[in-house]
């Protein structure tokens, strides 16, 4: 294909013509990304205020099934899973409590509370939560 | 469009081009990759951490006596026996905390000695320093940096 001598284009024109077709592409991929992005922004984060008080008793976590489902509804998630890990206390069982679904895309949470126990022992607790849309 | 306007073009999408990886590099620098509400702030794990009360043994230290300990002395005891039990214990709890690679690095030190672990790396998220009583009148102070 031989070159026309018509049509003849400076720096300015060019850089107003590449910045166009740029500002075109990202406008058609940022509306491609939140057309398959199933809307993430709009859904909740874990709150732990949700989970009610929880305490342990002879090594055993003490905690309302509620809490798992309480992270499940609130988050708008299909499913919900809960651990508690008392993170190197001996003598304590972790803890998991699955609500729901447990399949799909997930999102993770981690947080530490220290967790009162029956023995005199106030535990450092990792609460993990997980929840699947 | 003949050699001068293909010539024009070819500057201005390089030209594009280098302003879009520089805003790209300048984007990616600071307070990008936040985790947000994902994990817990550093300052709180720290505190909660050292606020706890533990038996010897949950951390690691093999010391024959079962009293429930705050964990900023048995932190103080573990650096005077120079054991590494407090700095194994910390790492692994900010391992769980922060789950992804090089993600923390500590310093633990009072008037005995100076512990460390963890790997300086990436941009640091957020850091922390803290003082604690040790119960010994000889304070601990914890300097925690998180990486993302």
């Amino acid at each position: 294909m031989g070159l026309g001598n018509r049509g003849d284009i400076g720096f300015p024109e060019a850089m107003v013509a590449t910045a166009a077709v740029c500002i075109i592409a990202v406008a058609f991929l940022s509306f491609a990304a939140s057309a398959t992005g199933s809307g993430d922004t709009a859904e909740r984060s874990v709150d732990w205020d949700w989970i009610g008080d929880v305490a342990i008793e002879d090594g055993a976590y003490i905690i309302s099934y509620d809490s798992v489902r309480r992270i499940a509804s609130e988050t708008g998630a299909d499913g919900a899973r809960l651990t508690l890990d008392p993170m190197g206390a001996n003598g304590i069982e972790a803890l998991c409590m699955e609500s729901g679904s447990l399949s799909g895309d997930s999102v993770g949470y981690r947080a530490v509370f220290n967790i009162r126990s029956d023995d005199g022992r106030v535990v450092p607790t990792l609460f993990a939560a997980e929840v699947f849309r | 469009m003949n050699r001068r306007g293909i010539s024009a073009l070819t500057d201005a999408v390089v030209f594009i081009a280098v302003i879009a990886v520089a805003a790209n590099i300048l984007l990616s620098v600071p307070g990008s990759g936040d985790p947000g509400s994902e994990v817990q702030d550093p300052s709180e794990v720290l505190e909660r951490v050292m606020a706890s009360k533990m038996d010897y043994s949950d951390i690691g230290m093999v010391i024959d006596a079962e009293w429930k300990v705050p964990v900023s002395r048995l932190a103080y005891i573990s650096i005077c026996k120079g054991d590494g039990a407090f700095k194994e214990y910390l790492s692994g709890v900010l391992g769980s905390v922060y789950p992804w690679d090089s993600s923390f690095h500590f310093t633990v030190s009072c008037s005995k000695g100076t512990e460390e672990a963890g790997k300086v790396s990436g941009t640091c998220w957020k850091e922390v320093t803290r003082t604690y009583e040790s119960g010994y009148s000889d304070p601990i102070t914890v300097v925690l940096r998180v990486y993302r």
